[in-house]
């Protein structure tokens, strides 16, 4: 598969009062023209930062990208000046948010903001850039369409508004779309409606996606490759069917174990939730070693002193643990 | 336009802000209308007439050179409106970019404006005003002037304080992910959401505009007199207090009427525009 996007060694640090964050740490991922990638992990694992590292939104200070490349469809991105990659965000890489009532500017229609991307990027006059906004409105399966893009986000609910953000993020028909939770705030039909929106635009325009999330099912539903993370770096990174079938890594694991299943019964009785124990380490101290050996059910000495490598364990099968 | 249209709505059921619209819009009325519904010119010396009291003929009464009063005061709310206008828009072209690039971009130019705006504010508003009209000489484009200085800081400090909390919020962000620059973003993302607080600063500004119109008419740093301003009004009638109090009763009432209004109608725009008070 001819590679879209590759991150290569991404580091990206906060530099605060109280000290260093590395936010992101060593970070390379890949992906491939119209592959659906997701990126999961606890809160607070970098996968947001990877996100906006990759499109360069760091807010800085305090953050700033500290070392690595991205390269899309191979030019190092990191390198651009500011106004080549405003060309690039909205047009060829465009990016969806969790908590689509914010991320919507409450002066402006929902027509007008879809319409901005257009504008700006292809000059487009506004009447026919509201005309494209009712089309991408259709598509996105808001029933009136005709009626949305006259209306204020106040006055939508929030499968709405989801639908009305991603409308904005796909008009500019972009290579890839990196959705940050994107249903992390709606209850769960509309979780499956708007991933399915996700899913049936993404066949149809041939379109990439990377998709952060901490559901489990979401990534097992439309990811075809799966990356997890834990305090910064990648731990593991496998197909869907090896990481799901085969976890390697003690903390993959631990994930799968604790979703919780319908009707899970071992021996005729109902056994409690299983969690990993101990919580995420605090960013301005991560623990010596491997991250996560506080909180390893099968952690050694050497997790204590040693930070294991990526080492790769099969085809497009890599995990960071000792043990592999 | 729905917002607008709604706002309207809300401002018929606000009963004291429906009162302070009426004043406001009569006011601009008069003042529009004033050189065709004047019975007299304002400025017409009629020697005979002089110190008459208020009767059909000349409905506010004359003053010591026989001109009519009524019509002083008509013509005295365009001059007014004018300076009270034109002063609060000189303070919003300057205040806006320079409390919205304060705010946006922070660091030293931040530094730099916000200093400049403190040295303006240690001054008492009017102290200063005075000082700039003793140093430019009175007419109605340096009071315009004067004012619109005097303005500046307190305009750029209301918007610095809105952009600062804006920028933080959320739809910047994605505004910089469609790829939008940074310009871009402060003027379509940033700036339209700062309008209610410029909306309600500036109603407030101009009732202070007004009041310092005619106090610096009244010490002769204003409008030139014999132009009927409502502090040249009341200068000419201070000496007559006694026996012609009609002179400054109805120029004082004037001034009182019109910055009453200004004022109810700013409070209530305040409460209207702010979103935690919407139903």
């Amino acid at each position: 598969m001819e590679i879209l996007l590759e991150v290569k060694n991404l580091s990206t640090h906060f530099f605060t009062r109280a000290g260093r964050v590395k936010a992101v740490d060593d970070v390379s991922l890949s992906i491939g023209i119209a592959e659906t990638v997701g990126v999961v992990g606890e809160s607070g694992c970098g996968k947001s930062v990877t996100a906006l590292s990759i499109l360069r939104l760091i807010p800085s200070p305090p953050g700033k990208i500290v070392g690595g490349e991205i390269l899309f469809e191979g030019e190092n991105t990191l390198e651009l000046p500011e106004k080549v990659m405003n060309q690039i965000r909205g047009n060829h890489i465009s990016m969806i948010f969790q908590e689509p009532m914010t991320y919507l500017n409450p002066a402006f229609t929902i027509g007008d903001q879809i319409a901005e991307s257009l504008i700006v990027h292809q000059g487009m006059k506004r009447n026919k850039a509201l005309g494209r906004a009712i089309e991408i409105l259709r598509e996105v399966e808001i029933p009136t369409p005709e009626k949305c893009v006259y209306e204020y986000p106040h006055q939508l609910s929030g499968g709405m508004r989801q639908r009305a953000m991603i409308a904005m993020a796909l008009v500019c028909h972009p290579k890839l779309l990196i959705a940050d939770e994107p249903t992390t705030a709606l209850d769960v039909t509309i979780q499956s409606q708007i991933l399915n929106i996700l899913d049936k635009l993404k066949v149809e325009r041939g379109m990439a996606l990377l998709l952060i999330t901490h559901n489990m099912g979401v990534v097992a539903e439309i990811a075809r490759r799966v990356i997890v993370m834990y305090a910064g770096k990648v731990v593991e990174s496998a197909s869907r069917e090896d990481l799901f079938l085969r976890p390697s890594h003690p903390y993959t694991r631990g994930l799968l174990r604790s979703i919780p299943r319908l009707g899970s019964k071992s021996q005729g009785r109902y056994q409690p939730l299983q969690e990993i124990p101990g919580m995420v380490p605090s960013p301005f101290q991560f623990p010596s070693g491997c991250a996560f050996h506080p909180r390893c059910l099968e952690a050694m000495d050497i997790c204590k002193k040693e930070v294991p490598k990526l080492h790769t364990i099969g085809p497009g099968w890599e995990c960071r643990c000792h043990l592999a | 336009m729905d917002s607008l249209r709604d706002a309207f709505r809300r401002l018929m059921l606000h009963r004291m802000t429906f009162f302070g619209f009426i004043i406001v819009v009569a006011n601009v009325l008069l003042a529009i209308a004033a050189p065709f519904v004047s019975p007299n010119d304002p400025l017409e010396i009629n020697l005979q007439n002089k110190v008459l009291p208020p009767s059909s003929g000349h409905y506010f009464g004359t003053d010591e050179y026989g001109r009519d009063i009524f019509s002083r005061v008509l013509h005295g709310a365009s001059i007014s409106l004018q300076i009270s206008a034109t002063s609060v828009i000189l303070s919003l072209l300057i205040g806006i970019p320079l409390g919205g690039l304060s705010g946006f971009y922070g660091g030293f130019i931040d530094l730099i404006f916000m200093r400049m705006v403190d040295a303006i504010m240690s001054f008492p508003a009017i102290l200063l005003a005075i000082g700039i009209m003793a140093a430019l000489g009175p007419n109605k484009a340096n009071l315009t002037i004067a004012l619109g200085v005097v303005f500046i800081p307190r305009i750029a400090r209301v918007i610095r304080g809105s952009v600062l909390s804006l920028k933080e919020k959320d739809f910047v962000e994605a505004s910089r992910a469609i790829g939008n620059s940074e310009y871009r973003t402060f003027y379509r993302h940033v700036l339209p959401n700062c309008l209610s607080p410029i909306i309600v600063q500036s109603t407030m500004l101009f009732a202070y505009a007004t009041l310092a119109e005619a106090a610096l008419s009244f010490l002769g740093l204003g409008t030139p007199p014999p132009a009927p301003s409502w502090g040249n009004i009341l200068s000419d009638g201070r000496n007559f207090m006694s026996d012609g109090p009609w002179m400054t009763i109805f120029p004082g009432l004037a001034i009182a009427l019109a910055v009453f209004g200004y004022n109810l109608f700013g409070d209530g725009l305040r409460d209207l525009l702010d979103p935690r008070l919407k139903e």
